[in-house]
């Protein structure tokens, strides 16, 4: 029996190691040393000669891990753009690619199934496949391009070994997927979901089972007074003539959402972008500013980039998943975005029969059922069953069967081709022909030329009705499917008489555009204080503009400073009347306002529609308690300045409860917070939360408590004779790879507002480099 | 010790060294099975512990551990007194011995009985 011992111990240790425990990593080759984690290579100094087809493609990595892509082809440029991406932020890829894909649940467990039903039913995967083969018809250069950035991402894959991949892959136990060539055409979706998917329309209905028409009006208006601060004021008519829309006679039968208190605090999404004409700046030269604001995650939404073409040099930020650059600049133009804001989705509600038929046209018409079977991680599969219909793709909710119709959702634009022009573009007038292919997410692109010229472009498509409408559209006739318009021929301004442009996602017009827009625009605060330091600076330097990018001056405290000083408590009053309403770390006054503004706004939402998840605008009702004696609700009217002295003394228990008992001790850095996640959400790979200065009405944006959102990069562009002189910094780091020096080192930087000047290198023997990968 | 174990010693070494640096679990195993089988004499398991120490130091020291990278490893395992590196070499060392070990008890049992044979 003795002599057995030793090998059943060997066979339980091993049967203990491979046996798949429900919950933990593949303990086998997690804790054994060839395939363990150990074996990441972070390789960040010295070189390498790899094999590959692209031989006389060179990339050089700077200090900050910013790869430098040297090509003779735009081809061998894509490859290097698609193993770079793979080298730095392979895990990020595999799970948008899986989120768009629909297969999130086979590697994260029954937790993603929700998300994954959500995507599969735009076959986005389908597609990108359609699309890809058009391109290959209409632009094969484009085509081509594509296919090497999936060879490019494949090869890197191909040369990792088991240990070597990304330590998310290690604790979650799968391995990552080859990339196919349409990849990139079926990842700008994900970025159309976070910019332009909107469920307001669904909500807009339920809403009318709390609020008379009357009162969603008055409290949810399709362009509020004080929002009539547009981004193109040169092109919009008089602010008085607004045309109304019209809400959809559709009252839902439920809530959607199931009502359950969700409102995040403070977390509002949003973009600042502005210009500087030669003609206005202190050098002579046109300026280009650029901030987006997307989730603080680690790893970010942003990989900055610098590429070499045969000598022609372009710089900035791509997104992983996408050879170009999306915000950025050649030696001859310059550009930057905002999201646009508008609600590219409507929701059609189905008249069904039994014979699983719905109605067109006084006809009934077959459903075409689809069924998906999605692979769960330690789970069964699951059958997943939705219809096509002439609306879209159609699902229940909440007993209800509704078609989604969305932009994104129809193969309509080529993106890719604007920031394929871009980079050729010599001057204005050809950045903006460019930027006339890109469809969605719709944006407000900046454009700076180095001729000193500047211009505004909002492009994109939208669905336009004979009049406007919001609310589920209870579907009958085919003619209610609107067709869409690219309206960047009318929304645009080059060359301002003014010098100078801006914007921060408020309204493009204050006209009767504005409704068709059909969205709830950001709040026009950012937009404020941006107009008012450019207006008032007939000479505007480099410092006068890194200033702007870190300005944490809130830009509603004009508005509605009387209110809130007027109906605080006494302790609070001169704290109050004295800020300057910059919310910075050490203010105490900051706390008190934005704690007050938070909770106001939610009771006064609570007092009107209870837990229902669809607060009105907060700027619209700050403005509606700050000009109005009294506000009506469903019952009686209600005194703004009461609920405001309520509120007080709710919000001084809250903030002694969190933050002590002494008033000075609530400054603002102990109340707000800034966290970058890491994506899984496990908090050993995300960066601790550290006291942090801005708001969501500050230029330099902090939204959400803890901050969650903000700017995800900043850049700073000038473009003369010479070569670019530009600056910027990432919220974050380089790499995807927690514990990568490159993974968090710019965040300390980034949080004071301070840059890393661009290295503008035409040849790769200028540069100084850390890492160099050769291609043999 | 003998020339000829000296050599095997050796031998044993650069088979371990080479299943540990090949990346692959497939390696591993085959070379601590083959360390096990050669030569057809029986070793103590104590020599493979020693052998196995020697080539993870080895390795670590070629390939020495990211401290970032343990650190966040450490934080995900909830584990702060022992780094996720030595974690990783005990395994491996104890796995490996333990193969060799169990493999070369065969062997044993037929050294004994050709002893018996002999006497």
């Amino acid at each position: 029996m003795r002599k057995w011992f030793w090998p059943l111990l060997t066979a339980v240790l091993l049967a203990a190691l491979f046996y798949p425990w429900p919950g933990l990593p593949p303990l086998g080759s997690f804790l054994l040393y060839p395939t363990s984690p150990l074996q990441i290579d972070y390789a960040i100094k010295g070189s390498s000669s790899l094999p590959g087809t692209h031989t006389d493609l060179e990339i050089h990595y700077d200090e900050r891990g910013v790869p430098h892509l040297f090509a003779q082809s735009d081809t061998s440029l894509a490859f290097g753009m698609g193993f770079t991406h793979a080298r730095d932020r392979l895990f990020q890829l595999e799970m948008l690619r899986r989120t768009v894909r629909g297969r999130l649940a086979e590697v994260a467990g029954a937790k993603a199934l929700e998300s994954d039903r959500w995507w599969l039913k735009f076959e986005f995967e389908k597609l990108a496949q359609s699309e890809l083969e058009r391109i290959s018809q209409e632009e094969p250069q484009l085509a081509a391009m594509f296919k090497a950035y999936a060879d490019g991402f494949n090869h890197y894959l191909e040369q990792l070994s088991p240990g070597e991949k990304p330590l998310e892959f290690h604790l979650l136990g799968f391995a990552p997927s080859p990339m196919k060539p349409y990849a990139p055409l079926m990842l700008i979706r994900y970025m159309d979901k976070v910019l332009d998917y909107s469920e307001n329309d669904l909500k807009f209905s339920a809403l009318r089972n709390y609020l008379p028409d009357s009162l969603i009006e008055y409290y949810y208006p399709w362009q509020s007074p004080y929002a009539r601060f547009p981004i193109y004021p040169e092109i919009s008519k008089d602010s008085n003539a607004v045309t109304k829309g019209i809400l959809t006679d559709y009252v839902s039968r439920g809530d959607f959402p199931k009502a359950e208190v969700k409102r995040e605090r403070n977390n509002e999404l949003g973009s600042n972008n502005w210009a500087v004409a030669g003609s206005r700046s202190a050098t002579g030269n046109a300026f280009l500013c650029n901030d987006t604001h997307l989730a603080l995650a680690l790893p970010g939404t942003w990989y900055e980039v610098h590429q070499v073409v045969k000598g022609k040099a372009t710089h900035g930020f791509s997104i992983p998943g996408s050879p170009f650059i999306i915000s950025g600049f050649s030696d001859k133009v310059a550009w930057g975005m905002t999201n646009a804001t508008w609600d590219l989705t409507d929701f059609f509600a189905l008249n069904t029969n039994a014979e699983n038929q719905y109605e067109l046209d006084g006809q009934w018409v077959d459903l075409d059922q689809r069924e998906v079977i999605i692979p769960v991680k330690d789970a069964p599969a699951d059958t997943f069953h939705y219809y096509q219909t002439y609306f879209g793709p159609a699902t229940t909710m909440d007993g209800e069967l509704l078609a989604t119709r969305w932009v994104a959702s129809e193969s309509t634009g080529n993106e890719m081709l604007a920031f394929y022009q871009l980079r050729q573009a010599s001057n204005l007038e050809e950045a903006y022909q460019a930027l006339l292919n890109f469809s969605h997410p719709p944006q407000n692109f900046v454009l700076a030329d180095a001729n000193g010229q500047i211009g505004m472009v909002t492009s994109g498509l939208a669905p336009i009705a004979p009049v406007p409408q919001r609310g589920i559209i209870a579907a009958k006739q085919s003619q209610q499917r609107l067709d869409f318009y690219h309206l960047g021929r009318k929304l645009k301004v080059l060359r301002p008489e003014k010098g100078w442009n801006h914007s921060a996602n408020q309204t493009q017009v204050s006209d009767s555009l504005g409704p068709y827009l059909n969205s709830i625009f950001a709040p026009t605060a950012r937009g404020r204080i941006i107009s008012q330091h450019l207006s008032e600076n007939p000479s505007v330097s480099r410092n006068d503009l890194k200033a702007l990018h870190a300005s944490v001056e809130d830009g509603e405290w004009p508005l509605l400073k009387d209110f809130v000083v007027n109906t605080a408590p006494a302790s609070f009053k001169k704290t109050l009347a004295d800020w300057d309403g910059k919310c910075t770390e050490k203010s105490v006054a900051a706390t008190l306002y934005n704690h007050f503004k938070w909770l106001y706004c939610d009771s006064l939402s609570h007092l009107l529609i209870g837990h229902f998840d669809f607060q009105p605008p907060a700027e619209h009702l700050f403005y509606l308690s700050a000009t109005q004696d009294s506000l009506p609700t469903k019952e009686a009217y209600l005194k703004p300045g009461e609920l405001a002295k309520a509120v007080w003394q709710s919000s001084k228990r809250q903030l002694a409860k969190t933050l002590g008992a002494e008033m000075e001790a609530w400054q603002y850095g102990r109340y707000h917070r800034i966290h970058f996640k890491h994506i899984t959400g496990l908090e050993a790979l995300s960066y601790t939360a550290f006291p942090a200065q801005g708001s969501p009405r500050t230029v330099n944006v902090s939204s959400g408590l803890p901050g969650t959102h903000g700017p995800a990069m900043r850049s700073l562009v000038e473009l003369s004779d010479g070569p670019p002189k530009a600056e910027t910094v990432l919220a974050g780091g380089q790499s995807g790879q927690p514990g990568h020096p490159h993974y968090t080192d710019q965040i300390t930087n980034w949080y004071e507002v301070k840059y890393y000047p661009v290295k503008w290198v035409l040849d790769a023997e200028e540069g100084h480099w850390q890492y160099s990968i050769h291609f043999r | 010790m003998k020339k000829q174990d000296f050599q095997f010693a050796l031998l044993h070494l650069s088979l371990i060294f080479g299943g540990l640096i090949f990346e692959s679990l497939l390696y591993f195993f085959a070379m601590a099975a083959l360390v096990g089988f050669l030569p057809r004499s029986a070793r103590s398991w104590l020599y493979y512990l020693l052998l196995n120490s020697l080539a993870m130091a080895i390795a670590l020291y070629l390939n020495p551990p990211q401290p970032g990278l343990n650190q966040s490893i450490n934080g995900v395992l909830g584990i702060e007194s022992l780094p996720y590196w030595l974690i990783v070499a005990l395994f491996t060392v104890l796995v490996g011995s333990l193969v060799s070990y169990s493999l070369n008890l065969p062997l044993r049992a037929t050294a004994s009985k050709k002893r018996e044979f002999q006497r």
